[in-house]
């Protein structure tokens, strides 16, 4: 091959592979989707053939049919394990820390399901059928309720993974509504919009938070599937709230579009993060800080949307920034912001795109950006994260 | 000649390549107020959890009684 071919084609290789890696990115989840789509029907299949042995020995109630029973229901017991543990590759919002740990769990009980299902299978008389069936049946009820508790955990993980997404895009749309206005335009109609949609957004947060603390109660063989249905009740009225939420976002970036304006919202992320010490943000977004005690906060003074309470004492700067000292809660909404915010027992969350750099933190925070959902437990310590990609560095 | 031929078969499969992620980014780019693109990310995440707790509020092996248990 001549040199120039040999450019030539390399050239073309290093052109294909840079085509190719965001597309099989994008494909990782639609193919963990796609399988997690057909555990569910090998799970459904299973537990028919479950229902029809177990209507059968309603029938004819003799030993092969009730060890036929428990067959089944062992298969049936797998196939729904296999289901969980493909809810748990899917399931984006957890981050690799919280996930390896539970595929290693849930593989654990499948090989033990495995091995006693097939002890039933194996087994001849009918003394060891019996002893056999009993010692499945009491595995299976001392997983069942664990099992039921990592369902309601994917429950609650997906529900969180769309709040904070949906903030981050919309970080993005306030902010164009903050230069909008900032530059003299109407946002009245706008305005109203992220009212509402700040109202659906407030409610799915707090029916989440509920389902999350009644996953804790999914702890005993009586109540947990009780107490499963009160999650899932949670989940459903949170992503009602949340399809509201992302309907005023729709309407507000369709409005802007249609008056011409231009909104990218694309490259959007979320961290949340608490603990003590001091973070710096820069970027264009929302960020929020709650429940900040010995709280001192810094921007830049051009910034125009300033929500700020329990301030103590404000100050001008040399530097012409201004800062706050003493206040317990705030919010900063802009373009290009820059954020300085210390305390202790802070809680906060930035959406949209930028960097946001803990130091001397002391405390845990969780990312939702495009690639990652990163989730670290800090003392004392730095890390600096990318709010769109929501990778971490340090 | 043979190596003139790889060379050639991986411009066209390259041009292809890019031709094919044009037509893509022109069909996944927003016009005026086309929206719906936007929020496939965040569509796809809602259809996950809506899926989810449906299968488990319609199908849980914890109401299935076991012949062991009788």
């Amino acid at each position: 091959m001549n040199t120039k071919a040999r450019i030539g084609a390399l050239a073309m290789v290093a052109l294909m592979v840079t085509v190719a890696v965001p597309v099989a990115a994008a494909d990782t989840w639609s193919d963990a989707r796609a399988t997690w789509v057909q555990k569910k029907a090998d799970y459904l299949s299973a537990r028919a053939d479950a229902l029809s042995a177990y209507a059968t020995w309603l029938q004819d109630k003799t030993l092969a049919n009730k060890k036929e029973v428990a067959v089944k229901n062992g298969d049936a017991r797998l196939a729904y394990l296999e289901l969980v543990k493909s809810g748990v590759e899917m399931t984006r919002g957890l981050s690799d820390d919280e996930r390896a740990p539970l595929l290693a769990e849930l593989d654990n009980y499948i090989s033990t399901l495995q091995s006693y299902t097939s002890a039933v299978q194996s087994a001849d008389g009918t003394s060891a059928i019996r002893a056999a069936m009993s010692a499945a049946w009491n595995y299976w009820l001392s997983i069942r309720v664990r099992v039921k508790q990592i369902s309601g955990t994917l429950v609650v993980a997906r529900a969180e993974v769309v709040l904070w997404r949906v903030q981050a895009l919309a970080a993005k749309v306030e902010a164009k509504i903050q230069t909008l206005k900032d530059n003299g335009a109407d946002t009245t109609q706008l305005e109203a919009w992220l009212a509402d949609f700040d109202s659906h957004i407030a409610l799915a947060q707090q029916r989440i938070e509920n389902a999350k603390l009644k996953v804790l109660e999914i702890t005993d063989n009586l109540t947990f599937q009780e107490m499963y249905l009160i999650v899932a009740a949670h989940a459903q009225a949170a992503s009602s709230y949340l399809k509201s939420a992302l309907a005023d976002l729709k309407s507000i970036l369709a409005d802007l579009r249609s008056s011409g304006y231009t909104v990218n919202l694309s490259g959007a992320g979320t961290l949340v993060a608490s603990g003590s010490g001091t973070a710096d943000l820069a970027g264009t977004g929302v960020v929020k800080v709650t429940a900040v005690e010995n709280g001192v906060l810094t921007v830049s003074a051009d910034v125009k949307n300033l929500k700020i309470d329990g301030v103590v004492m404000k100050d001008n700067l040399d530097s012409g920034q201004l800062i706050y000292r003493g206040f317990s809660s705030a919010m900063v909404t802009g373009t290009d912001i820059i954020v300085n915010i210390s305390g202790s027992n802070i809680t906060l969350y930035a959406h949209g795109k930028g960097t946001a750099t803990l130091t001397n933190w002391s405390g845990s925070y969780r990312t939702y950006g495009e690639n990652d959902y990163d989730n670290r437990t800090l003392t004392s310590a730095g890390a600096t994260v990318t709010l769109e990609t929501g990778e971490t560095a340090g | 000649m043979t190596s003139k031929r790889l060379a050639a078969g991986l411009i066209i499969i390259g041009l292809v390549m890019v031709a094919a992620a044009g037509v893509l980014v022109w069909y996944q780019t927003p016009t005026a107020t086309t929206t719906s693109s936007d929020f496939n990310d965040v569509d796809g995440l809602l259809q996950d959890l809506d899926s989810l707790v449906d299968l488990e509020n319609q199908y849980s092996l914890s109401d299935m009684s076991d012949v062991a248990a009788d």
